[in-house]
């Protein structure tokens, strides 16, 4: 797979106005197979100098999913995030219908940093509570997204409250697998029987807030990344999916993503959106995570078995289920049966 | 008739030899393949080496579900509908009896997809202390 680097200098020039575009560098970077991301220099002459632009250009790959969002949208909650003061890179030009480019695409400065989750959770240099406070006023930055405040019309407004919401999906997803899951159903039961009440206020949540998400450099967090699943909700949500057990790569003691506290992760949060965690709550939402992960893998075993996809990774994806149900037996009831 | 060594013994050693020989020069994302290998392999030994366990199962979820269904995954399929439905709910007869049948499988899915977590888990007491998939009390 190569880059038409000729329609990328093309369309740069005509979007800035530069009077010459020189690609160069362009190297495709690991991981995702819904996604491509390309390393790519753009050198812009224009009348009073030259600038070098360190970017990367990101596109569809040939087999792409539906569910996910496409890039225009992605380009959308980038572009959000951004403006609300979010670590995110810096989106430029989203391409669609570009001469040379068969798939959407966007153009974002090109950040840098560690984003391996067991480096990050292993490396005492790393992680710490001072990375966890970052992650929580990070995420806190992202909730400050709301359904009004932003060109964000596209995404869908859950119905009944975002936790039954996650029930009816959690249901459909199993409905479509037709193989039975007897130990996730009752985790689903579980959600269905103790769900909180609708929140006051809808935020943009990230969705896939977690370590292997982000990435950290010298100074601390340089970027979040996989905005794919980002939707409004309620905050907890994205409070419970960055502390679940499941999300912490072994560091169970440090709570908050297997990075640090859970109270340094909370106050970090605090700091930017003021007291409006419930402590109380977060356990429930931990268990929706847990359960929802489950539907995931078992979703991505059913790829690897229709035969769309033969990959390692899928099929041992899916063996990841039973130490999921484990954690669902044990936060959903008296702890020996 | 087929010589030794065989498919197991074949297999193992294959394993062994990943594991000692070419780990150790790989790197990156050529290493996480490696070691994805070397887990699906030993998945794999693990499933030809433990019994099915079937046979208890299927009376447990005979008698759970209330049916005389011979098929094991019939029989999950007729417990999750139930579970889904509320029939085991917190509070009915059937509860207790509903959660030690689904640690129960949990138990040995995990013996078999990942038997050191099932270790740190029955360490942590998640799992009660001489808990047997399936035992009748």
């Amino acid at each position: 797979m190569s880059l038409d680097t000729d329609a990328v200098e093309t369309f740069v020039k005509q979007r800035t106005g530069a009077r010459r575009v020189a690609a160069s560098g362009a190297e495709k970077m690991s991981g995702g197979a819904i996604q491509e991301n390309w390393k790519l220099d753009l050198e812009l002459e224009r009348d009073d100098g030259t600038e070098t632009w360190e970017t990367v250009l990101r596109t569809d790959a040939p087999s792409s999913l539906s569910e996910s969002h496409g890039r225009a949208e992605e380009f959308a909650l980038f572009s959000a995030a951004h403006a609300a003061g979010v670590a995110v890179p810096k989106p430029l030009f989203l391409g669609e219908d570009v001469p040379g480019m068969p798939r959407p695409f966007f153009i974002m400065e090109r950040v840098s940093g560690e984003a391996n989750p067991r480096k990050l959770t292993r490396d005492d240099a790393l992680n710490g509570d001072g990375l966890a406070r970052q992650l929580g006023a990070e995420l806190a930055k992202i909730h400050r997204v709301t359904p009004g405040s932003a060109d964000l019309g596209f995404l869908p407004t859950p119905e009944a409250s975002p936790a039954l919401s996650r029930v009816a999906e959690f249901r459909e997803a199993l409905d479509d697998s037709a193989r039975p899951q007897p130990v996730v159903e009752w985790g689903i039961r579980w959600l269905e029987l103790n769900a909180p009440p609708a929140p006051e206020a809808l935020v943009l949540n990230h969705n896939d807030y977690r370590t292997g998400n982000y990435m950290v450099g010298e100074n601390g967090l340089t970027g979040i990344l996989d905005w794919e699943f980002a939707g409004w909700g309620d905050r907890h949500e994205d409070l419970g999916w960055f502390c679940a057990k499941c999300w912490r790569f072994g560091q169970n003691a440090r709570e908050a993503g297997g990075i640090g506290s859970r109270e340094a992760f909370y106050e970090g949060y605090e700091e930017i959106a003021g007291p409006v965690i419930d402590r109380a709550v977060v356990p429930y939402w931990e268990v929706l995570a847990t359960v929802r992960w489950a539907v995931i893998a078992i979703g991505q075993g059913d790829r690897f078995l229709s035969g769309d996809e033969r990959s390692l990774e899928l099929a041992l994806t899916r063996h990841v289920v039973p130490t999921l149900e484990i954690d669902i037996l044990d936060q959903t009831g008296e702890r020996h049966a | 008739m087929r010589d030794a060594p065989h498919a197991r013994d074949l297999i193992e050693t294959a394993r062994e030899a990943l594991k000692a020989e070419l780990l150790p020069l790989l790197s990156g994302d050529d290493k996480y393949t490696g070691a994805m290998i070397a887990n699906a392999i030993g998945i794999g030994l693990r499933e030809l080496d433990l019994s099915d366990g079937a046979e208890a199962e299927r009376r447990a979820l005979q008698g759970l579900t209330g049916s005389d269904e011979t098929d094991v995954g019939a029989l999950n399929g007729r417990l999750a509908a139930r579970i889904r439905d509320g029939a085991f709910d917190p509070g009915s007869d059937g509860h207790a009896a509903m959660r030690r049948a689904l640690l129960s499988m949990t138990v040995e899915r995990l013996a078999l997809v990942n038997p050191k977590a099932l270790e740190a888990e029955r360490d942590l007491g998640t799992i009660p202390e001489g808990f047997e998939p399936w035992r009748q009390d």
